[in-house]
């Protein structure tokens, strides 16, 4: 991570003209930006011309942008604005999300469950799992939430949506990935097994 | 409401407990460890509230590799330089032109039905379509011959990644597995190899790289020219470059993925750059230690490193025309008492000192 009095002397040089900045700032926020644009849509040649018109339009209107000390809320927010852009045409919001449910359903089945029950690699493939049931909205939210440490308040404007739909698509979100943690469930799959 | 009510939902969804979680300071840890000893009985909810936000930290993350992240930005440069060119300059000498014709076009009503083009998606061409791969799953070493004019001999089991034209500012490729590189010389157009997390950029010079997936580490062995090697790290205030190392002829760099250093030496068996007959032969007859040493760099593109106030007196007569490097150093050793090491690339000589 990187300070804020770092962000905004980036931010400033680039402003500047200094393509070395421009290229910083790529590197350092390119990987996020191509993997929140996951949450957004399958579409990897979406997610990609959306990044590459957002680093155009950023470099040829730098001389008009303002002062920000958070370039990655900026590139967020925009990334969404560009996808869901182009994005409009497409009827079928992310279609690929029934299929990956159904994959999803298949290998979640209670007997692994049972058999790999240790390890916090555990613990995270079971996260997983669950997190690919959630909707593509709930999925934004978490990770803009824990992945990427921005406030409830960011995300709304990032999503586009109010303060309340951010707080609830990640509160519910949150009410189901709980069971893939829960310490109850897990001292039940013990007991079952000795038995 | 008090923390006590909360569910483990409610605590990972909180500022305050993310914050303890993610970036603990004393003063939060205090606060949770309190909690925990006066209310023993939540600590299910606190435990199953920290493994969510630590699962979530990683959980929605997509791997992105790094090929992407380059490819990407090859495209961005490559349009930015495209934008550039045509449109400046030109433009306000000929505003009266533009003028004109958009009269022209306000006047013929069909224009309207001409699709208008978003400039972006103009701007957007060089795509993966203009990338291409080279594999070599056959015994013999492939040759791929780059449109700059550059050479790539591939070992097999090898793959490499690049443009059918370099586009932007520099010449990127990626290698997996092992090359043997002959770069053209070109200043403006650095050549970069990226391979498995090390960058290897050069301007014309000829090198190897040994960058096996299943490696843990990469290594670069240069033949001819300077070469730059650095970790691909980005980083906000500092240019990677500068943690890198320059190579020289005969010098190699070992990579270690997994703790990103690099560290340098020399190759095994050193070769001699310099092709003409005379200045291989190694025949000195009562010269000084600073002579021999100075043949032995200029032969190698080695740094010898030695005291010369101390060896002013070490004088010696030897023939070593037929000895590779580091037979020469054991023979020159003997005869001056002295010892030598390798380090970081160089020969560092160890002498007391000669009688007269």
């Amino acid at each position: 991570m990187i300070t804020k009095t770092q962000n905004s002397s980036l931010w400033n040089a680039f402003r500047g003209g200094d393509r070395d900045s421009f290229q910083r700032i790529y590197q350092l926020y390119v990987k996020e930006l191509l993997s929140y644009g996951h949450k957004i849509t399958s579409d990897v040649q979406l997610i990609e011309d959306s990044i590459h018109d957002l680093f155009i339009e950023l470099w040829q209107s730098r001389t008009n942008l303002s002062e920000t000390d958070s370039i990655k809320f900026y590139l967020f927010r925009s990334l969404r604005n560009k996808i869901s852009h182009r994005h409009r045409r497409d009827v079928l919001y992310r279609a690929s999300d029934v299929a990956h449910f159904i994959e999803s359903l298949d290998e979640f089945s209670f007997e692994k469950q049972l058999i790999e029950h240790e390890g916090q690699e555990q613990l995270l493939r079971q996260l997983k799992k669950s997190f690919q049931l959630l909707s593509p909205r709930q999925q934004q939210a978490l990770d803009l939430r824990f992945a990427q440490h921005f406030s409830n308040e960011e995300i709304a404007q990032i999503m586009g949506i109010n303060y309340q739909s951010a707080c609830k698509f990640i509160y519910s979100g949150l009410k189901v990935l709980r069971e893939a943690v829960r310490i109850f469930c897990w001292g039940l799959a013990y007991l079952t097994i000795t038995c | 409401m008090h923390y006590y009510q909360y569910n483990a939902e409610d605590l990972a969804a909180d500022d305050y407990f993310k914050e303890w979680v993610c970036a603990p300071t004393p003063a939060t840890e205090r606060f949770w460890q309190d909690f925990l000893t006066d209310y023993p009985e939540r600590y299910y909810q606190v435990e199953e509230a920290r493994r969510l936000v630590v699962g979530l930290q990683e959980v929605p993350r997509v791997a992105v590799s790094d090929e992407q992240v380059h490819q990407l930005w090859e495209r961005i440069e490559g349009s930015l330089e495209r934008a550039k060119v045509p449109r400046l300059g030109r433009w306000p000498g000929r505003a009266w032109l533009a003028a004109a014709s958009l009269v022209l076009l306000l006047g013929l009503g069909w224009w309207w039905q001409v699709p208008s083009v978003p400039p972006l998606a103009a701007e957007s061409t060089p795509s993966s379509a203009d990338w291409t791969e080279a594999v070599n799953n056959a015994g013999q070493p492939l040759e791929v011959q780059l449109t700059d004019g550059s050479r790539v001999l591939l070992e097999k089991n090898s793959r490499l990644r690049y443009p059918r034209a370099f586009a932007g500012t520099c010449r990127t490729v990626y290698l997996t597995g092992e090359a043997f590189f002959d770069v053209q010389k070109n200043p403006q157009k650095p050549f970069l190899v990226y391979a498995n997390g090390l960058v290897t950029k050069v301007l014309g010079t000829s090198f190897r790289i040994q960058a096996r997936s299943q490696d843990p580490d990469v290594t670069v062995v240069v033949k001819s020219g300077r070469v730059s090697v650095y970790a691909d790290k980005p980083s906000p205030t500092q240019d990677p470059e500068a943690h890198g190392l320059v190579l020289t002829p005969n010098q190699k760099a070992v990579f270690q993925r997994e703790q990103a250093t690099i560290s340098k030496s020399l190759v095994e068996k050193p070769s001699l750059l310099i092709p003409s007959r005379p200045l291989r032969l190694f025949v000195f007859e009562d010269a000084t230690a600073a002579q021999v040493f100075e043949a032995l760099e200029k032969a190698y593109g080695i740094r010898v490193v030695f005291d010369e106030e101390v060896m002013k007196n070490c004088r010696l007569t030897l023939n070593l025309s037929d000895e590779d490097l580091y037979q020469k150093l054991e023979v020159i050793c003997k005869v001056l008492e002295a010892k030598y090491k390798l380090i970081d690339g160089q020969i560092i000589l160890y002498s007391h000192g000669c009688d007269t």
